[in-house]
């Protein structure tokens, strides 16, 4: 059998013909990276490589890095290995790569979302023949509604909160699910403050973006300025000192596992919306059927149980291990399993 | 059902005392007495005897929500409840049902001497016809009790603010 043209290795996805990793989690010389989040873009490579939009992003995380940026869909040659980067709707610059060598095309999604979010470029399916494909949702039970219906119910329980004078906390991750709730607050309804996190980040995004005002959280910030207004968070924010201040506040939390009535409660979150930067149980399905692909390997997430399906469909499917177990909306689920452990001390 | 379907969200979604008695109280302001008295009941862990047996609920589900069994059975292995998995997995259809909450407990004492497939049929077109909460709150109708932390003392708080009765008459 010929050689494979990516494989998994202890470092990252492979192309041993070009010498070049995708979204590598051990340092490497040469490093394609798919989108920010801390498991994907991560320190210590020697060459990066990634969507433009995304080099502010890992500067602001990573530091001084060298770093080119790419169009979407513009080709690169590397030993005869074609890369090029494809938009993958699950954060602002997250992409997919495609990966062609004499004739042969091997895509990989990234963390990826069929549902266009108004802020990433939209998600297209490519052609391939292998497909690795991400399966953080890949249950049948995940089912998302539509963004705006979502927006509209968190705007709802925001107004009703400020009727009672409280403050609205809403938890979202740092970059992107930050980003994606904000565009679609209604800044009519009262004034949104940041934690230090979310505003850092945002700033970065607001030369790609626009996005309503903000007003990051400081020492100085008032006691009395909160009730009404809505505060966005990271997740890590709850249950500590820092959101005391907020008082009289209601919590919610904006994630996919909130589709799990246990994952509210065992957080101890007074709402859970249901909104995910990945795809769903369909979308999922009909990104792999959009592809054409024959063989799929099924990483992150449900993957045993959605290759096993995809199998009786008629795939060549498979899985296959990394470390982008720790995506960031994956940490919700540590973070339960560490909450679990805390009620039965 | 949408009236019971949101005291049960609500019972459900909050920690706060004063918040359940608030919203059982606004609840039966408004509800019938035949809805009045299943809801009490119900919230008493008391509930129609079991029309179908979940091995059947399993593979109805399976099959309407068109997945093989054995993925059905994942899903629900870590989901962890057997009606959030079903009101999951089910997708909502355009028509919606307006029965009241005693319909669909007077129906569910009718089905349990039904044909199986009768039993089917009736669980395929009733699921399609509820939205995702709903259709939660009925199968747990079918499969178990509502274990939503609420006291009789406080139902009889809810029911005594909404009927004006004083508290211990009611008791």
């Amino acid at each position: 059998m010929k050689n494979k043209l990516l494989v998994f290795n202890d470092k990252g996805i492979y192309c041993a013909q070009a010498d070049v990793y995708l979204d590598p989690w051990r340092p490497v010389k040469n490093a394609i990276i798919t989108h920010g989040h801390s498991d994907h873009a991560r320190f210590g490579h020697r060459y990066y490589i990634t969507h433009h939009y995304n080099i502010p992003i890992l500067k602001h995380r990573l530091g001084d890095i060298v770093v080119t940026g790419k169009e979407w869909g513009e080709t690169f040659t590397i030993n005869g290995v074609t890369f090029s980067l494809h938009p993958a709707g699950h954060i602002i610059g997250s992409s997919q790569v495609r990966v062609e060598y004499k004739g042969e095309v091997w895509v990989f999604t990234g963390d990826y979302k069929t549902e266009d979010d108004g802020i990433s470029t939209p998600y297209e399916a490519i052609r391939c023949h292998t497909l690795i494909t991400e399966n953080t949702f890949g249950l049948p039970a995940f089912r998302w509604l539509p963004q705006a219906e979502v927006m509209q119910d968190i705007n709802t329980w925001w107004a009703q909160n400020k009727a009672e004078g409280r403050t609205s906390v809403l938890f979202g991750y740092t970059l992107g699910k930050a980003q994606r709730l904000l565009k679609y607050l209604d800044s009519d309804i009262g004034p949104i403050y940041t934690h230090g996190a979310v505003e850092n980040m945002t700033e970065v995004l607001r030369t790609i973006v626009d996005f309503p005002p903000t007003i990051r959280i400081t020492q100085e910030t008032k006691k009395e300025a909160f009730p009404g207004s809505m505060v966005l968070a990271p997740p890590s924010a709850h249950g500590t000192v820092w959101i005391r201040k907020m008082t009289p506040y209601v919590t919610a939390a904006a994630s996919g596992w909130m589709a799990f009535r246990g994952a509210r409660r065992r957080r101890a979150i007074d709402k859970g919306f249901v909104l995910s930067d990945h795809c769903d149980w369909q979308g999922l399905l009909e990104s792999v059927k959009a592809t054409g692909a024959e063989r799929i390997i099924c990483t992150h997430g449900y993957s045993d149980i959605f290759s096993a399906y995809l199998r009786e469909l008629g795939y060549d499917a498979v899985t296959e291990n990394t470390q982008y177990e720790g995506d960031e909306e994956e940490i919700s689920v540590g973070d339960e399993k560490d909450a679990e452990k805390k009620e039965e001390l | 059902m949408r009236n019971f379907a949101a005291l049960i969200k609500t019972l459900d979604s909050s920690n706060k005392t004063s918040v359940k008695v608030e919203a059982l109280t606004e609840y039966f302001l408004h509800a019938s007495d035949p809805d009045k008295v299943w809801t009490i009941a119900l919230l008493s862990h008391r509930r129609p005897p079991r029309p179908v047996n979940t091995t059947l609920l399993r593979l109805w589900a399976s099959e309407l929500a068109n997945i093989p069994l054995w993925l059905f059975e994942e899903s629900y292995h870590i989901v962890g409840d057997l009606a959030e998995t079903i009101a999951l997995i089910i997708p909502d259809s355009k028509e919606h049902s307006e029965k009241s909450l005693s319909e669909y407990v007077g129906e569910m004492i009718a089905l349990k001497s039904k044909s199986e497939a009768e039993k089917r049929l009736y669980l395929h077109e009733n699921w399609q016809m509820l939205n995702y909460y709903e259709r939660f709150v009925f199968t747990k109708l079918i499969t178990g009790s509502f274990r939503i932390g609420l006291s009789q003392k406080l139902m009889t708080r809810a029911l005594s603010k909404a009927v004006g009765i004083d508290e211990d008459v009611l008791a």
